[in-house]
């Protein structure tokens, strides 16, 4: 029988633990509340529901790696199962060892089914505890911290399955309990309110917020920044250079993140050794807002702490690729790019604290509409026995070729768009392009926190493609492709907007061009970020290059949503980069593939490339794919 | 016109040439105008005063004491607009330097004036006073002409010959100025880092890229540089190789560069480095490969292997330079 004691003790205890887990999930709340509003439309609802199916229910992004994935899928499971378990064990401590959940008795069909997946719930977990103690103690995986907190966090875990497991065996054996099976209750239950209790305050709080923080993501693709209202003269604060200005969402982001490291492990920056590491920034953002939350509870009185430059350095955000990489790998999906982009606003905007490089940069943009500040009559000077026809002298033009200010002034580049141009013409595709009228789409602008220059390079030209009648671009740069395509909305402009792959495929495909150049040996490709994981573009490279003779392709194993920046994305290409290389450290995955060329879609890539191979004195041919067909 | 009031600047009390210039110009200036010259000094050492007193002045102003001891804003912007009201004077002349840029602007909002800075040309016979002065990184030459009655100019440096001597006496008025708000004062002048001709100031530049090889590969480039008293520069390739240091790195990510001469040494030339010398007068080019992109934007290409050409050229040029 049930003990009465035991009844008393975990009476006692309930009360005291949903106290302690109450007040700190309501401080949490209100903290979130305090928070600026979320800048994005919680909407489309189907979608966040078939995302919390596969994100949340299916692990999906934790399996990406496929081991530890396993493990926590399994703990997760077992975890979910377990809870009616707990309820069935609680029960059981007011009700007798005979109480169980409606539908779940045993002897009948659900309830010895239940307790065989139970029972199976439970050594699955123990062996999955035991395998997360393996990684963090035997093998010293260097993503994971380890923290007193995270053994805490796991020899808890193991302690539940081995109370229940114990409980479970004596009543079996003995049918009335012994001292060891009324400890394993108390034990089990104990464990489960003290663990209620301490969730809300720690590193685990994602056990109770990743649901929420899968369901609410900003369904903003992760290319689009945010339009900062720069016309609201109200506005005085740009950026985030303190925790006020984060938004109820970011502020739910950094207390669910649990410090996996993943994010670091898929990092560019991090993987040739530079400060950046964004699991980081999303630490120090969150002892910052915990040491701020007394403030920001008494109604934001009193001087805020600045985030920049002591508790997050410039060292670290500039030296962010924007490369989607972390946001890749993050399981609960945390929105890191957004939050760099945001403080490196607030440093340009307010502090005017940006690399010494990107004033000559800015200066370019802001009176020449390039970044190289050359004069636009430059622009076409290359082109000029093409005679590409002009889009305002040929309106009916199907395609505007926004070149793009690489490929109209860097010379690697124009071979490229010379290649692009010759197999539109042979195609018969009817295009102009914008000859002096082109002026920089403001990406780097927009991701070098510099919103004011980005903003108005787009509205200028969002006011032009107007004026002309703009309805389809095709563009040969992934950074304009997605610029155009994700940002120009917000600006009022909305086109179709294509990738020269995109278009080199269907014209393949429909037979109106047929690869010519030939490629002896292997091949491999290099995914452009913009292009692949932030717009999911992978296909066009991969058929097309299924079309060329004599190719062979060799796939990298960093490719498709796992590929490796070649480091000049976020503005980096304007930027000094100190100590190893980002492209040097790509050139040698990509010649790890034994492949003699290297296929990509992208001016910057290919200039990074091209260094790097010439550095590292590797004879691999880098070329865009327009140059192979 | 009523007369002109030049400011000199000084350095360690002595005079600084871009103020003989202003001197120069401001004598010319009084010639065609027969108008009086009167000068403002701060800090003038005996050679500076000695040296002030044989250029033709009618009045020469002189400040010091310890408001003065430093430069600032407010300070010498107040004594200079005091100098001027003793003077009579409705044309103010300044050279363009770092300081001088800053005093004019202030000088010209305080007395409501028509301000032309780094003017490069005055037509001295033009009424209303006009000034030429390069715009948009020297593309253009704006011509402007200034309708204010007082006008303020600075001058750019090395572009006017310096001031004539004179004979005839000058007179020497001591300015004593009661308190001056001063809120912001220059504290310290820090000198860069010198011994290596900066390539920023450097009239020829011999660069080296990635064709150089390595640090050794430099020696011959440093070679020629010193037979031609240039600078050295480098492309990003040669700074990242870690060759030689980043000062000497020419290019969008480095120095901005626009001497007379540059000599490109195995450097391909790509925009990123040609966005930071592109605005050089004449551009040489050495390179193995006759496709690199420089040699279509060189003046002179030379197709050869640097380390064979570099030493012949330092030869031949060390010859022409001894004759």
């Amino acid at each position: 029988m049930q003990n009465p004691l035991d009844a008393v003790i975990v009476g006692l205890a309930i009360p005291v633990s949903l106290a302690v887990f109450g007040r700190a999930a309501w401080r949490k709340l209100r903290l979130m509340k305090a928070l600026a509003p979320s800048p994005d439309p919680i909407a489309e609802h189907p979608q966040r529901i078939r995302e919390l199916i596969t994100i949340f229910l299916g692990q999906r992004k934790l399996f990406q790696e496929f081991t530890p994935g396993l493990m926590h899928a399994v703990i997760f499971w077992g975890f979910c199962t377990l809870l009616l378990r707990a309820l069935t064990l609680f029960g059981m401590v007011f009700f007798g060892f005979d109480f169980h959940l409606p539908g779940l008795a045993p002897g009948t069909l659900l309830g010895e089914c239940y307790g065989f997946v139970k029972s199976a719930a439970n050594a699955a977990v123990c062996v999955m505890v035991l395998l997360a103690l393996w990684r963090r103690y035997v093998q010293r995986v260097p993503r994971l911290k380890n923290t007193g907190e995270a053994l805490f966090v796991l020899l808890m875990i193991l302690n539940l399955m081995l109370s229940d497991m114990v409980f479970e065996a004596c009543l079996r054996s003995e049918g009335s309990l012994s001292l060891l099976g009324h400890a394993a209750l108390l034990d089990h239950c104990l464990g489960i309110l003290v663990f209620l209790a301490y969730l809300p305050s720690g590193k685990h709080m994602h056990v109770l917020s990743s649901v929420f923080n899968v369901y609410l993501r900003p369904l903003r693709r992760s290319g689009r920044l945010l339009k900062l209202d720069l016309a609201d003269e109200k506005i005085e604060v740009f950026g985030t250079p303190h925790v006020d200005e984060l938004s109820w969402k970011d502020g739910l982001d950094l207390y669910t993140c649990t410090e996996c490291g993943r994010c670091n492990e898929a990092c560019p920056a991090q993987a040739t050794g530079k400060k950046l590491a964004p699991r980081e920034i999303i630490t120090a953002q969150k002892l910052c807002l915990t040491r701020e939350s007394g403030r920001l509870l008494d109604g934001k009185a009193g001087k805020p702490e600045e985030i920049m430059p002591e508790q997050v350095t410039p060292e670290e955000i500039w030296a962010c690729t924007t490369c989607q990489a972390c946001e890749q790998a993050c399981p609960v999906n945390i929105a890191h790019v957004q939050r760099i982009n945001s403080l490196r606003r607030s440093e340009t905007l307010m502090a005017s604290r940006f690399p010494s490089e990107l004033k000559r940069v800015f200066k370019g943009l802001e009176t020449n509409a390039n970044p190289w500040g050359l004069a636009a009559s430059g622009r076409t000077d290359w082109a000029k026995d093409l005679e590409l026809p002009l889009f305002k002298d040929k309106k009916d033009a199907e395609y505007l070729l926004y070149l793009g200010c690489a490929a109209s002034f860097d010379d690697r580049a124009r071979k490229v768009s010379r290649s692009l141009i010759a197999l539109l013409k042979k195609a018969g595709v009817s295009f102009a392009v914008l000859g002096e009228q082109e002026r920089c789409c403001g990406e780097t602008a927009r991701r070098l926190g510099e919103e004011a220059l980005g903003q108005s390079l787009a509205e200028e030209n969002v006011k032009l493609f107007g004026e002309l009648g703009v309805k389809k671009i095709l563009t040969s740069c992934p950074h304009c492709f997605n610029t155009l395509k994700n940002e120009y909305p917000d600006f009022g402009g909305n086109y179709e907007v294509i990738h020269h792959t995109q278009l080199l495929q269907e014209l393949v495909a429909q037979g109106r061009l047929k690869p010519a150049v030939g490629v002896a040996g292997k091949l491999t490709i290099h995914d452009s970020c913009y292009l692949g994981r932030v717009n999911g573009v992978y296909a066009p490279a991969r058929d097309l290059l299924s079309a060329v003779p004599g190719a062979q392709l060799s796939e990298s194993p960093r490719s498709h949503d796992k590929g490796f920046c070649c480091g000049a994305g976020g503005g980096r290409f304007w930027l000094e980069e100190h100590g190893s290389r980002i492209n040097h450290e790509r050139v040698k995955q990509l010649c790890d593939t034994g492949a003699g060329v290297v296929a990509t879609s992208c001016p910057y890539c290919l200039t990074m490339l091209e260094n790097g191979a010439k550095d590292l004195g590797r004879e691999v041919q880098i070329k865009d794919l327009a140059e192979l067909l | 016109m009523a007369g002109i009031l030049v400011w000199v600047e000084t350095f360690n009390g002595e005079l600084r040439k871009a103020s003989r210039e202003a001197l120069g110009a401001g004598q010319k200036f009084a010639d065609h105008q027969k108008v009086s010259l009167d000068a403002v000094v701060f800090n003038a050492g005996p050679a500076a005063l000695a040296e002030l007193g044989s250029m033709g002045l009618r009045k020469l102003f002189t400040v010091s004491g310890e408001s003065f001891a430093k430069y600032s804003s407010e300070g010498y912007c107040a004594a200079v607009a005091e100098a001027g009201l003793k003077s009579g004077a409705d044309v103010y002349l300044a050279c363009a330097s770092s300081l001088g840029r800053d005093l004019t602007g202030r000088l010209a909002a305080k007395l409501d004036a028509a301000l032309a800075t780094d003017v490069t040309e005055i037509l001295w016979d033009k009424t209303p006073l006009s000034v030429r002065r390069p715009v948009y990184s020297g593309k253009l030459l704006a011509q402007t002409e200034l309708l204010a009655s007082c006008k303020v100019l600075s001058l750019r440096p090395n572009v006017f010959a310096p001031a004539q001597t004179r004979t005839g006496a000058v007179e020497t008025v001591a300015l004593t100025l009661a308190d001056v708000k001063i809120r912001a004062q220059v504290q310290k002048a820090v000198a860069a880092a010198q011994g290596v001709l900066d390539v920023t100031e450097a009239e020829i530049i011999v660069s080296g890229g990635r064709g150089v090889g390595g640090p050794d590969g430099f020696k011959v480039i440093e070679g020629l540089a010193h037979t031609l008293n240039a600078a050295v520069g480098a492309s990003r390739a040669a700074v990242d190789a870690g060759w030689i240091p980043y000062a000497h790195q020419v290019g969008q990510t480095g120095k901005v560069v626009s001497p007379v001469l540059y000599i490109a040494c195995g450097i391909s030339g790509a925009i990123q480095h040609f966005a930071g010398m592109g605005s050089s007068k004449f551009i040489v080019a050495v390179n193995i490969d006759k496709e690199a992109p420089i040699m279509a934007k060189a003046d002179f290409a030379i197709v050869g292997d640097l380390f064979k050409v570099v030493p012949v050229l330092q030869q031949e040029l060390a010859k022409a330079r001894a004759k």
